[in-house]
C-alpha cells in the first residue's frame, strides 16, 4: 500500500526531474513524539509534536542544492522544487557530488508505535521515589522521558526506495549530590528504550553513577603535576571514541587535515583496542538504517586489534578521494567487554585517575587534548583514594589508543553504544 | 498566521494559554579548498500551544499552520495539561500577569541569492589563495538563521518580530614539521546576509591576523599548566560571562541548585566587575540580539547580574519570577516553533573599564594572553572550561611565542575576584549557538580582563 508520505516524496522527485533536474532525491518524514519531564519536586510539563520535514537534493552536471522545509500542501512542495532547483543552478561544479546507486527497495520497522503515556509517568515516579530512599543525597533537577516515532520515504532517480518506521523511547536525568550546604557538581546520564522491564537503578544504569556522585560530595584537589596511568569509564570513553572518529570523517580526510589518513591497514592503537560499528543491531533500542545519501547502513569493524580497518566516508567524501565504497556507519558503537575486572584495572595503578566525563575544548588537529576530569577520582595504591575536584587532564587522543593495556569486563550499554572500562597511560593530571 | 486568527483561537481556554506562530529559516554555504562542499537552505514553520492547568503546563505543535492546525495545538495542549493537573501532588500558583505589545519587521537589505552568496566565497577564497598561498587547508562559511515569530497569549499580550542572524566563519589550517594547526576565525551580527557580507574586501585584514596567528601557533610551544597571571580577550570574556556566570544565573537552574541561588547581595567578584544581560540596547546601541518581548509574552527587560562585584539577581520566566518574587526579566526564549519557552539570556556583556591593553600586558611578569576561544562549557558550581585556539605567553610585560591549542579553567565567582584590570575595549558578537535542551541565538561580549586562571599545559 502506497502511504502518504510514499506519494509524496514520488510526486515531488517527479516535478524536480520534470524541472530539469537531472538527478535528484527526495525524503518525506512525519514524526511524532511525547515528552514528560519532572523537576526538583514535581511533573511540570508534558509537550507532544507532530512534525513534517520534506528533504530535497538536486543534482545537475555536478551541482548539487539541497532543501528542507517542513510545509507538505502543494504550494509549499512546488516552491520547494523550484528552491531546490535555483539553489543547484547557482552552485559550483564538483564531480565528486552522487546520487546512491540503484535501483534498491528497504524497509525498516522498529520500536513501539504509540506512547504509553501512564507508563512514562510510572516510570518516573517510580524512579524518584526509589532514588529518594537508596541515595537520599541525590536530587533529581530533572527528569525526562521521551517517546518518538518517525516514518520516513527516501526516494531518489536511480530508483533507491526506503521506508522506514522507527519508535523508542529515551529517558535521562540531570542530578547533583547535596548534603546540608554542601553540593557536588552537576551530573547526567540517559539511555534509549523499547520496553518499559528497565532496573533503573541497577549498578550498569544509575546505580553506580549516583554513588559516585555522592562521593563527590567530599572531593578534594590533586594538587600536583603527575603523568601516568588513567581508566576511562565507559561514557567517557565514548568521547574519546568519537575525538578519533573525526579524523576519519569526509570533512578531515578531504581537508587532508587527518592524523589518520593514509594509515588503513596499519597498526594505529593497541591490539585491545576493537571497535565495531553495529547500526542496525537488536541490542539497540535506537538503531540507524539509513545515511544521509539514502544508503543502507551496514555493521563494520573500524578498529580490529589496533589495526584501523575502514574509513567513515559518506558518498561525496567516496567519490572525492576514490574510494570503493561508502562507510559512514559509525554510529551504535560496539566494544567486546575485556579480560580485567574494573577492581583488578584498579588495583595494578600505583597513581591515576578514574575519569568520569572529560569537559574540554575539542582536541587540536593533531589530537592534543586538555580539559577538566569531572566526577572522577584519584587511584592511589590500587585503591580510589578520593573524589577529585577541579582536576584538568592533558594528552594526546592517538597516544591513549595505542598505550590501552587493558578493557573491562563490565560493560555500559545505553540504547546507543556498548562499551567498556579502558585503561591507558600517558595521561597528565595537574 | 496573523495575530487575529490566533486570538480568535485563545478564546476557547478558559487557562493562562500562549499561541505561537513561528517560521525559520536557514541557508549555510561552505567551500573548503575552494571546492563548494555544502548548500544547505531550511525553511520550519508551525504552530504551537502552551495551557497552564494547576501547577503544570501542557504544550503542543504542529507543522499545520492553519485554524484547523491551531485548534489543533489548542486541544492537545488543553489536553496535556489536563493529564497534568491529575497527577497527584502537583501545586499550583496565579502567574504574574503582565502584558505587552511589540511590532518589528526588518528594514535591512535582505538576502544575497545563493548565486550571490556562491561569488562572494569565491572571490574571497581567491583573495585567501592569493595571499596566504601556504595554507594547507582553508574552510570557508556562511550561516544564516532567521526566527520569525507571531505570539498571542491569554493576558493580551501580542507580538510580531524577526530576528536574523548572519555568521562568517573561516577555518585556516598550517602544516609545520608534519603537525597541522588549525585557528578557527568568526564573524556574526544582526542582519541578513545582503547587509553583513557586503564586500569580501572587507574581511581581509581580519584573515591576515589569523594567518599570522595561524603561524604563529604552528611554531608555538604547549602552555605550561597552573594558576597563571592572564588576560583574557572580549572574545573569551564573553563566554566566560556566558558559560559560567550567565548559565548559573537562570532562574531555572538556579532553583535546580546552581550556586547562584545562595548569593544576591554577595560580593562575587572585584569592584572592576559589573555584568548584565541586556534585552536589546547598551550605551544607546541596539546589541545583536535585540530581545523586546519574550516568548510568554513579557516585555524584555536588562537583567542586571553583578554590579560592582555584587551579585544582584536571577534572570527568569513568569513562573520563577513569582517563585522567587522578583519582577519578571523576559528572558522566557523558545527556538523552534515545537520548543516551550525556556529560561535563556540575550547579550550578556561584562562592562569596559579604563585600563590600557598595553598596559595589562605591561603588568604580567609571567603570564599568558588568551585571544581565541572555542567551545566553553561550566556547570551550576559556575566551576568553568573553555578551549583556548590562540594565545601568547606573556613575559616580562611583553608577548613571547604564541602557544599551542590548551584549555583555561577556574570556578568563576572565585576568579572573577582576582581581576584587578579591565580594558576599555569592548567588543560583542554573535555566533554558534547556546545549548540548552534547545538551540538559542544569544550575544556576549565585553572588555579584556586580566586574572588568574587554571590553564592546561603539558
Amino acid at each position: 500500500m502506497t502511504t502518504h508520505i510514499e506519494t509524496i516524496s514520488k510526486e515531488t522527485l517527479a516535478e524536480l526531474l520534470k524541472a530539469g533536474i537531472k538527478e535528484g532525491s527526495v525524503s518525506t518524514s512525519v514524526t511524532n513524539f511525547d515528552e514528560l519531564v519532572f523537576e526538583n519536586d514535581s511533573f511540570t510539563l508534558l509537550r507532544s509534536a507532530d512534525e513534517n520535514a520534506l528533504n530535497l537534493t538536486a543534482l545537475n552536471e555536478g551541482k548539487k542544492g539541497s532543501f528542507s522545509m517542513n510545509q507538505l500542501n502543494p504550494q509549499g512542495l512546488k516552491a520547494a522544487v523550484e528552491k531546490t532547483a535555483e539553489m543547484a543552478a547557482a552552485a559550483k561544479e564538483d564531480s565528486a557530488f552522487a546520487m546512491a546507486p540503484g535501483p534498491k527497495k528497504m524497509n525498516f520497522d522498529h520500536g513501539p508505535k504509540v506512547a504509553d503515556r501512564e507508563a512514562m509517568r510510572d516510570l518516573i515516579t517510580d524512579f524518584v521515589q526509589k532514588t529518594k530512599k537508596q541515595y537520599p543525597e541525590i536530587g533529581l533537577r530533572s527528569v525526562t522521558v521521551k517517546f518518538l516515532e518517525g516514518r520516513t520515504h527516501f526516494e531518489n532517480s536511480n530508483g533507491v526506495e526506503a521506508n522506514i518506521r522507527k519508535g523508542y523511547y529515551s529517558f535521562s536525568a540531570l542530578f547533583n549530590a547535596q548534603k546540608g550546604d554542601n553540593s557536588s557538581s552537576m551530573n547526567y546520564d540517559g539511555l534509549s528504550f523499547t520496553d518499559f522491564n528497565l532496573d533503573l537503578l541497577s549498578e550498569e544504569k544509575f546505580g553506580k553513577v549516583f554513588a559516585d556522585t555522592i562521593a563527590h560530595l567530599d572531593a578534594k584537589k590533586y594538587g600536583k603535576n603527575h603523568t601516568g596511568k588513567a581508566i576511562f569509564m565507559p561514557s567517557c570513553w565514548n568521547t574519546f571514541i568519537q575525538f578519533g572518529l573525526a579524523h576519519l570523517s569526509t570533512g578531515q580526510l578531504v581537508a587532508q587535515t587527518s592524523r589518520l589518513e593514509g594509515k588503513r591497514g596499519e597498526k594505529v592503537a593497541s591490539p585491545l583496542f576493537h571497535l565495531e560499528s553495529r547500526p542496525q543491531d537488536s541490542l539497540f533500542a535506537n538503531p540507524n538504517f539509513l545515511t544521509s545519501d539514502g544508503i543502507e547502513t551496514e555493521n563494520q569493524v573500524i578498529f580490529d586489534q589496533g589495526v584501523l580497518k575502514t574509513y567513515l566516508l559518506d558518498l561525496y567524501g567516496k567519490n572525492k578521494l576514490n574510494e570503493e565504497k561508502v562507510s559512514n556507519f559509525s554510529s551504535r558503537l560496539y566494544m567486546p567487554k575485556g579480560q580485567s575486572s574494573l577492581d583488578e584495572m584498579i588495583k595494578g595503578i600505583d597513581e591515576g585517575i578514574l575519569i568520569g566525563r572529560f569537559s574540554g575544548g575539542y582536541p587540536n588537529a593533531n589530537g592534543d587534548f586538555s580539559g577538566i576530569a569531572k566526577n572522577s577520582f584519584l587511584i592511589k595504591n590500587g585503591k580510589i583514594e578520593m573524589a577529585l575536584s577541579e582536576t584538568m587532564i592533558s594528552g594526546n587522543v592517538f597516544d591513549v589508543y595505542e598505550k590501552i593495556y587493558a578493557t573491562s569486563k563490565e560493560v555500559y550499554e545505553n540504547g546507543t553504544c556498548h562499551l567498556p572500562y579502558v585503561a591507558s597511560d600517558g595521561i597528565t593530571i595537574s | 498566521m496573523d495575530k487575529a486568527s490566533l486570538k480568535e483561537i485563545l478564546r476557547q481556554s478558559d487557562h493562562y494559554c500562549e499561541l505561537r506562530s513561528q517560521q525559520n529559516k536557514a541557508h549555510v554555504l561552505a567551500f573548503l579548498n575552494g571546492d563548494l562542499v555544502q548548500n544547505q537552505e531550511t525553511s520550519d514553520a508551525g504552530l504551537s500551544c502552551r495551557i497552564y492547568n494547576q501547577g503544570g503546563w501542557g504544550f503542543a505543535s504542529s507543522s499545520l499552520r492553519s485554524l484547523e492546525g491551531a485548534q489543533n495545538v489548542l486541544s492537545k495542549a488543553e489536553s496535556n495539561a489536563a493529564f497534568m493537573a491529575k497527577i497527584e501532588g502537583q501545586s499550583s500558583m496565579e502567574l504574574p500577569q503582565n502584558s505587552f505589545q511589540y511590532e518589528r519587521t526588518y528594514s535591512g537589505k535582505g538576502n544575497l541569492t545563493t548565486k550571490e552568496q556562491v561569488e562572494f566565497l569565491a572571490e574571497l577564497n581567491a583573495l585567501v589563495q592569493k595571499n596566504f598561498s601556504d595554507l594547507k587547508s582553508v574552510k570557508l562559511i556562511i550561516a544564516f538563521h532567521e526566527l520569525e515569530k507571531t505570539l498571542v497569549n491569554s493576558l493580551g499580550s501580542e507580538a510580531h518580530h524577526i530576528l536574523p542572524r548572519t555568521s562568517f566563519y573561516t577555518d585556516f589550517s598550517y602544516e609545520h614539521e608534519g603537525e597541522v594547526s588549525s585557528l578557527m576565525g568568526f564573524h556574526g551580527d544582526y542582519g541578513r546576509t545582503a547587509d553583513i557580507l557586503t564586500n569580501p574586501e572587507d574581511f581581509l585584514e581580519n584573515l591576515e591576523t589569523q594567518y599570522k596567528q595561524v603561524k604563529d601557533k604552528a611554531h608555538g610551544i604547549h602552555a605550561q599548566g597552573g594558576i597563571k597571571d592572564c588576560i583574557i580577550s572580549p572574545e573569551v570574556t564573553g563566554v566566560l560571562a556566558h558559560e559560567a556566570i550567565g548559565h548559573p544565573a537562570e532562574a531555572d537552574l538556579v532553583k535546580a541548585g546552581s550556586v547562584a541561588g545562595n548569593y544576591i547581595g554577595e560580593k562575587v567578584a572585584s569592584d572592576l566587575v559589573t555584568m548584565v544581560d541586556y534585552a536589546h540596547t547598551y550605551n544607546s546601541k541596539e546589541l545583536p540580539v535585540p530581545v523586546y518581548i519574550d516568548d510568554e509574552g513579557v516585555e524584555a527587560v536588562d537583567a542586571p547580574l553583578i554590579e560592582d562585584g555584587v551579585f544582584k539577581g536571577f534572570m527568569n520566566n513568569r513562573e520563577l519570577a513569582k517563585h522567587y518574587g522578583h519582577l519578571p526579566t523576559g528572558n522566557a526564549r523558545a527556538y523552534d516553533y515545537s520548543d516551550e519557552p525556556l529560561i535563556r539570556m540575550r547579550n550578556t556583556i561584562i562592562h569596559p573599564g579604563k585600563s590600557k591593553l598595553e598596559d595589562m600586558i605591561g603588568a604580567i611578569e609571567d603570564g599568558y594572553y588568551f585571544i581565541q576561544r572555542s567551545n566553553g562549557q561550566a556547570d551550576l558550581t559556575s566551576e568553568f572550561m573553555f578551549g583556548v585556539t590562540m594565545g601568547y605567553e606573556i613575559k616580562n610585560g611583553k608577548l613571547g611565542k604564541a602557544i599551542k591549542d590548551t584549555t583555561i579553567s577556574g570556578v568563576a565567582f572565585e576568579m572573577l575576584k582576582t581581576v584587578d584590570m579591565v580594558s576599555d575595549e569592548f567588543h560583542v558578537g554573535t555566533t554558534g549557538f547556546c545549548g540548552k535542551k534547545q538551540r538559542m541565538i544569544v550575544s556576549h561580549g565585553g572588555p579584556s580582563l586580566k586574572c588568574k586562571v587554571h590553564v592546561g599545559g603539558r
